[in-house]
């Protein structure tokens, strides 16, 4: 009788494991099939049915992408904007949050209140407005039009300002009888008890930026100074659709990236994920 | 701790400066908070406020690109109405949102449970990081992949459907098949985040309010329906909401792997908007594009809310 619901469970958990498995397996077999045809010689990459385990290696695609296009300066700018954009604008939210978390100022509320506004919505819907604001400030087909709209992050305020507020003031209030300006008190007591909460906002503003193809595909134009994803996909289209091996090739590259992110930050990742969430 | 002192020992360089000017140094702290703020607000108001109040301005002119607005009233509302290429992109777009926002709802909790049901810590580990993974590409990157995967032609997907005895339509040049298409390719990449929400919302849960429940003589599936659905019904709209209003904004997908078509049958709004924009160079119109998917997108927002006092439980932990 013990045994036996003993061995229920245990079945069970058997079961879940093995479905929890194929199915992570199935998320990951678009990539893997991506990646296997990248190697594929030209002749093999459009045949039928698949190989998995390829015969014959080559990194034919990897040399076209490289020559075709100036890939390794669009994955530089990708990666570029992308770290300017999480640093730029986690300064700029820290200051934010900090002074409405802590400075009791006139207008303070209100002017919390409206930026929240923007919280529900989708800036696109501007975007004609906005191309005429980048027109008039010659900064079409620059990266910096994409760096600069980038650093209001008002999810970000909003985050930080709800961690800051939990923070005990007692630990300024010692720092300011000493005398510490604002930065010092900001530096000193509220960074070092903000890491996950800054942890988080660096990753939700990171693949803001990342995942982005909106304002890349407004704002630029020439080669050089394309952004990664949006030069596969003006070199994909140039070719019709018949270039599947380079596209590919870009695509496994582009892996690269959040390859390293992912195994320094695994766990800070899915945390920081998840932090942003909740705290929402 | 630690903090006191790294907070005391560089505080004692800034106290000399402070003394010395006192009147001056109390009116300008009168003014750090708002020196603290402007870089954010400066931007704000720049990119986010200025373009909003702007569409709705430019909505009411007939502005070609290269040319000068004349204002022309409510022509383009008027215009809108008539309009059933608009029609079928808010059409598009409402149902590939809502297809997305319950499936993600669905399949998140569902994969959430299975994952705090299982013991095994590397199981666990697995299932983070094949789901998590996706969420990180960019979007770009992924549209071209799916567009591989899903051709027709040449796409494995098709080939192993037709194996398994199923005729498969061409997934992307089919009017019903194209928006299902697109929403499997959204789920794929997105579906990560919710199913993390979801995970640290269940993991939340206060353990005691289980115990009372069993002790109360309640099975595994009333404890689902009267602890788990409840407790996580706050988190559940918050996830709810995000893919509203990320879907609604759906772009990317659109603008790589179909071009809206085939004709207009996967045209989104901000696709729309974009192309009378940026291609028809119509930036009147294309302006009360954006505003009129901006009240849509807000409607329903506020339907949400009406509706989720109905089924999310409020007294949270």
């Amino acid at each position: 009788m013990r045994r036996r619901r003993k061995l229920l469970p245990r079945l069970g958990q058997y079961l879940l494991n093995a479905i929890l498995v194929i199915a992570s397996v199935g998320m990951v077999l678009p990539i893997v099939y991506t990646v296997i045809t990248s190697l594929e010689p030209a002749t093999q990459q459009f045949k039928l049915p698949p190989q998995w385990i390829p015969r014959h290696l080559t990194l034919a695609s990897y040399r076209l992408i490289f020559t075709q296009i100036p890939f390794l300066q669009e994955i530089i700018n990708s990666v570029g904007i992308t770290v300017i954009v999480i640093l730029g604008a986690t300064i700029v939210s820290v200051l934010a949050a900090y002074s409405f978390a802590r400075l009791s100022f006139r207008g303070s509320r209100v002017l919390f209140v409206l930026m929240l506004v923007a919280l529900m919505v989708p800036t696109q819907i501007a975007a004609i407005p906005q191309f005429i604001i980048m027109r008039n400030l010659h900064l079409i087909n620059t990266r910096l039009a994409l760096i600069i709209p980038a650093l209001i992050q008002v999810f970000s305020i909003f985050l930080l300002r709800q961690h800051f507020q939990t923070i005990p003031r007692d630990l300024e209030d010692a720092a300011r009888i000493d005398g510490a300006g604002h930065l010092l008190i900001i530096r000193h007591v509220i960074l070092p008890l903000s890491w996950p909460a800054i942890a988080a906002v660096a990753i939700v503003t990171g693949q803001f930026i990342w995942n982005d193809f909106f304002w890349p595909k407004l704002f630029l134009t020439s080669q050089s100074k394309m952004v990664a994803p949006l030069a596969l996909v003006s070199f994909s289209d140039a070719n019709g659709g018949g270039a599947l091996g380079p596209v590919f090739a870009g695509v496994s590259l582009m892996l690269a990236p959040i390859l390293i992110a992912f195994v320094f930050l695994q766990r800070r990742l899915t945390e920081g994920v998840g932090f942003a969430g909740i705290s929402r | 701790m630690t903090l006191s002192d790294t907070g005391t020992v560089p505080a004692t360089h800034h106290q000399h400066t402070a003394k010395a000017k006192p009147g001056v140094m109390t009116r300008l702290a009168g003014l750090v908070p708002y020196l603290f703020i402007s870089p954010a607000y400066l931007l704000f108001i720049a990119f986010i406020l200025l373009p909003l109040i702007a569409t709705v301005a430019i909505s009411f002119t007939d502005w070609p690109l290269l040319g000068v607005p004349h204002p022309n009233g409510l022509a383009n509302y008027v215009a809108l109405l008539h309009d059933r290429v608009a029609l079928s992109a808010l059409r598009n777009t409402f149902l590939f949102t809502l297809l997305t926002a319950v499936i993600h709802l669905i399949l998140a909790l569902g994969l959430a449970l299975a994952v705090q049901a299982t013991h095994s810590r590397v199981v666990q580990y697995i299932v983070r990081t094949a789901f998590v993974a996706p969420f990180l590409m960019s979007g770009g990157v992924v549209a071209l992949m799916w567009g591989g995967l899903l051709n027709h032609d040449f796409g494995p997907i098709a080939f192993y459907l037709e194996k398994l005895g199923a005729n498969p339509p061409d997934f992307l040049n089919s009017t019903t098949w194209v928006i299902p298409s697109l929403v499997v390719v959204d789920l794929w990449q997105t579906i990560g985040i919710t199913f993390i929400i979801m995970l640290v919302g269940l993991q939340s849960i206060p353990t005691v309010l289980y115990e009372a429940a069993r002790v109360d003589g309640a099975n595994a599936w009333s404890r689902f329906l009267h602890v788990t659905i409840p407790m996580l019904s706050p988190v559940a709209l918050f996830a709810v909401i995000v893919s509203f209003i990320g879907a609604f904004q759906i772009y990317t997908w659109m603008a790589i792997m179909t071009n809206g078509g085939p004709g207009n049958s996967s045209l989104s709004l901000v696709q729309y908007v974009y192309r009378s924009g940026f291609q028809d160079f119509k930036l009147g119109y294309g302006s009360t594009l954006g505003v009129m998917t901006l009240v849509v997108l807000l409607l329903f927002t506020l339907v949400q809310f009406a509706v989720s006092r109905w089924w999310v439980h409020y007294e949270r932990m």
